[in-house]
């Protein structure tokens, strides 16, 4: 039989129509492209060390957040609450530093309460049957709402806590050439690190694999031998570990935990993983590609700053970037039919 | 009626359609007939407004019609009854039947008591009992494909194109079906009926089209072909020995069923399987085979049933656990509960075993592709190509995809549901000898099945399912069984 080798070349010949057609690629060219047009608009302005860091440090915790979106996009769920749990966690941790409690005690119990958090949501999505997007809207509501009364709204600063801790997200790791010092903020260099790791084991390790499968099909997931219950409340349990990193990054970058950290930015987070390939029908999704999604978004908040434009214009600019992708995605599967 | 001439159409390079020629004359039922992939679907599709095509001319009524959308279709008279399934799941029966052509009252406002009424009145008319205010998701399979048929029906369509209505139907069903055909025909109205089953389109067909590979074979008035004839038309070669030789020698018991019940649907169900026989489930459609299967891995929550494999008691969880210990249920549904739609071969036929297919603890994608490649010979799936995902696959495909991926899970037991749904007679001869080679190689085989010749050409012998139990254990060993003695015990 010819079978074999005829497919496998008829595969090679189609890995650089796949790269074509992969929407990371496409994401990067738009990247690129966004780059170049404000580099030549603004040199000076957009295209120094401090800018890029700037933008790339407060783009991380939109990064965490989206991560955790788009674990829960994949299984086909959805998770409105990670601003409000963010905000949460971050005052349970900061109340806790206050008072006189170690670092990592106060930090554990800030991701108990992530965790509960996300257990809640996924054990009510998975085992109740309840619409992911009531549930997390609830969550998203009772959470920021919890934090809110227990720091009457107050900002909640820890002077006490060890100097290590309200300092380690801006310590800055990096090398001199010539007189510059290039430093990057180790919030950056965690946030990075950790999604990456991740991205390797959502792309390769079999007990997240899974996740796809019951996202794209769970029923057939399900006589299929995995054990969907488990895999779709993990899912939240994951997304809730990232939310917690961001919630600690923010706590010890500002040295405030704070009941309004991360207002609306459950929207960015979807917007940027479905931006990335990520699909409310589940299935499907990148940490690349939401990576490139959260960069995207990044760049053109910037982009509205050096060029002075009303910044009331990013958000209506960011939703639209959002239905140009959507709209993108339908366009290519109704051309795919016909 | 309908004239089509010089129909092609591609899917990005690959030609599907190479310019075929097919009419329908009024009042005819045309049957079309075509392996698996042979490209019947796609002809209905471009013929119904459902997909674009790139060159020919269609005369409808004796003007040149361009479908743009089936809407445009529907409202010149032809509908579709579509081999997938594609009713709204939440939606009620009879909401699905006019689902965009809503009856409205004096209001705007739907009309209920107008719709069930009407969708009421439709099924008396076939013959057969579906209450209008159901969820469709609620129904079988089979009942699914009957709502279908109903709600092209309810269009009052000149021209109803039926792709593989029959392919979950059991035998009543059938039968009442092609009562409504008849009676359809004697109104004036024409039919394109598709099917596997040569003996359904000698029966009420009146031309036969072949199609294969894309290219039209030929037509023939059924008066004047015989299945041979058909037969070699559409694989191009003769194929005889229909069914694979039974059981040579039937060993001890392997798998042991013991007072399965499931609420409402299945009432203590008891059988045995042994070594080397394959075991057929019958019965009409509603009469619990499915759900007994279902509840004997647990997907669906069973009151109560004891299992034992090779000797030991098994308690079988759920269906992670029945798979860990080799106990495997393939869906009849594979759209919704079986196949990975937008996934590759790779991908698909990988599902239950990505464990093993593992390498320290990450997916091994060589193997992987390894495994589907060998099940894509071993199967003969075309396009052989594992890249190629499961949606753009021909029906027949699909179900050959969903059979591999649970044979790469290596099962003890092996239970399928209408293995052969919407698959060619080649393709169905080959999955019959896989699934009796399986039982030679010593791994229990049960076979649920609606089409009664299939069952009784398969088993060594045949639990016959009523209201949720075993009305009867026939022996089939030396296939001596008759259709009349299964339906006598599968019916009150
Ligand atoms: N959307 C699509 N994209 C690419 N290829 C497709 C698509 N739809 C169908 N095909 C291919 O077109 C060919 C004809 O498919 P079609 O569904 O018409 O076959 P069929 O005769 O109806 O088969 P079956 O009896 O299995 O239903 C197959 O090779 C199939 O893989
Ligand atoms: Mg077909």
């Amino acid at each position: 039989m010819t079978i074999t080798e005829r497919t496998i070349e008829a595969d090679q010949t189609a890995l650089v129509s796949r790269l074509v057609s992969s929407r990371q690629f496409w994401l990067i060219l738009i990247n690129l492209a966004v780059i170049c047009t404000l580099g030549a608009l603004r040199p000076d302005s957009f295209l120094s060390w401090i800018n890029f860091k700037a933008v790339l440090s407060l783009m991380s915790y939109d990064v965490l957040l989206a991560v955790a979106m788009t674990t829960v996009l994949i299984v086909r769920g959805l998770d409105l609450s990670v601003g409000s749990v963010l905000a949460l966690s971050s005052v349970v941790m900061a109340m806790l530093l206050r008072d006189g409690y170690p670092v990592f005690p106060s930090l554990l119990a800030g991701l108990a309460i992530a965790l509960l958090c996300g257990f809640i949501n996924g054990l009510l999505v998975v085992k109740a049957g309840i619409l992911p997007f009531l549930v997390t809207l609830g969550m998203m509501s009772a959470a920021r709402g919890f934090a809110t009364v227990l720091t009457t709204g107050q900002y909640v600063s820890f002077p006490q806590a060890p100097r290590w801790f309200s300092r380690f997200a801006r310590q800055e790791f990096g090398f001199h050439i010539g007189d510059m010092f290039y430093g990057i903020p180790a919030l950056l260099l965690i946030t990075l690190g950790v999604t990456l790791v991740y991205g390797l084991l959502l792309a390769n390790w079999v007990p997240l694999r899974r996740m796809f499968y019951l996202g794209e099909s769970p029923e057939a997931a399900k006589l299929s031998g995995m054990r969907t219950a488990r895999l779709g409340i993990s899912a939240y349990l994951i997304s809730a570990i990232f939310v917690w990193i961001a919630a600690v990054l923010m706590t010890s970058a500002n040295k405030i935990g704070y009941a309004n950290y991360g207002i609306s930015a459950e929207l960015r987070a979807l917007a940027a993983a479905v931006i990335g390939g990520a699909s409310l029908a589940g299935g499907s999704g990148s940490i690349l590609g939401t990576f490139l999604g959260v960069l995207l978004l990044a760049l053109i908040g910037n982009g509205f700053v050096l060029l002075n434009g009303n910044p009331n214009w990013q958000q209506a600019t960011i939703g639209a970037v959002l239905i140009i992708a959507v709209g993108v995605d339908a366009l290519r599967t109704f051309r795919a039919r016909s | 009626m309908l004239k089509a001439t010089g129909i092609t159409k591609s899917f990005h390079t690959n030609m599907v359609l190479h310019g075929v020629d097919f009419d329908v004359l009024p009042g005819e039922v045309h049957a079309l007939i075509g392996e698996n992939g042979a490209g019947k679907s796609t002809l209905v599709n471009i013929l119904s407004g459902n997909l674009s095509r790139d060159t020919g001319t269609v005369l409808f009524d004796g003007q040149e019609v361009d479908f743009a959308h089936p809407l445009d279709a529907m409202r010149a008279g032809v509908s579709v009854v579509h081999q997938e399934l594609s009713l709204v799941p939440n939606a009620s029966v009879a909401e699905n039947i006019y689902l965009r052509r809503e009856k409205t009252n004096a209001f705007g406002l739907n009309d209920w008591p107008a719709m069930f009424k009407a969708a009421t009145e439709i099924f008396q008319r076939m013959g057969v009992d579906i209450d209008p205010r159901a969820l469709a998701g609620s129904l079988s399979v089979g009942m699914q494909q009957l709502v279908e048929v109903a709600k092209a029906i309810a269009l009052n369509a000149k021209l109803i194109f039926m792709d593989e209505p029959t392919s979950s139907l059991s035998e009543k069903e059938i039968q009442e079906l092609y009562g409504v055909v008849n009676d359809l025909k004697a109104q004036g109205l024409s039919i394109v009926f598709i099917s596997h089953k040569l003996t359904e389109l000698f029966a009420i067909s009146d031309r036969i089209t072949v199609l294969r590979d894309g290219k039209l074979v030929g037509t023939r008035p059924t008066k004047q072909a015989s299945p041979e004839e058909i037969i070699s038309m559409m694989v191009g070669r003769h194929l005889n020995d229909l069914y694979p030789p039974r059981a040579k020698s039937i060993g001890e018991v392997i798998f042991k069923c013991r007072d399965l019940s499931l609420f409402g649907a299945v009432k203590d169900v008891s059988f045995d399987l042994r070594r080397g026989e394959i075991l057929g489930i019958a019965g009409l459609i509603g009469s619990g085979r499915t759900e007994a299967m279902r509840a004997l891995i647990n997907a669906d929550r069973r009151l109560s049933g004891t299992f034992e494999l090779n000797g030991q008691a098994v308690t079988l969880d759920d269906p992670a656990d029945a798979m860990e210990k080799g106990v495997i249920y393939v869906s009849e549904d594979r759209k919704s509960q079986g196949v990975f739609l937008d996934y590759d071969m790779v991908r698909n036929i990988g599902a239950s075993t990505l464990d093993r297919q593992s390498r320290a603890g990450m997916e091994n994608r060589k193997s992987m592709r390894q495994s589907a490649l060998k099940f894509i010979r071993e199967m003969d799936i075309r396009p052989a190509r594992p890249g190629t995902r499961v949606v753009d696959l021909s029906g027949g495909n699909q179900q050959k995809v969903l059979l591999a991926k649970a044979l790469n899970a290596r099962p003890k037991v092996l239970i399928v549901d209408e293995p052969t749904r919407g698959v060619d007679v080649g393709a169905k001869s080959l999955i019959h000898k896989q699934l009796r080679r399986l039982a030679d190689e010593g791994i229990g085989v049960i076979v649920v099945s609606s089409e009664l010749p299939e069952v009784l050409g398969m088993s060594d012998r045949l639990l016959v399912f009523r209201n949720g139990t075993v009305a009867s254990q026939l022996d089939n060993n030396d296939g001596s069984l008759t259709p009349e003695s299964v339906m006598a015990s599968a019916v009150d």
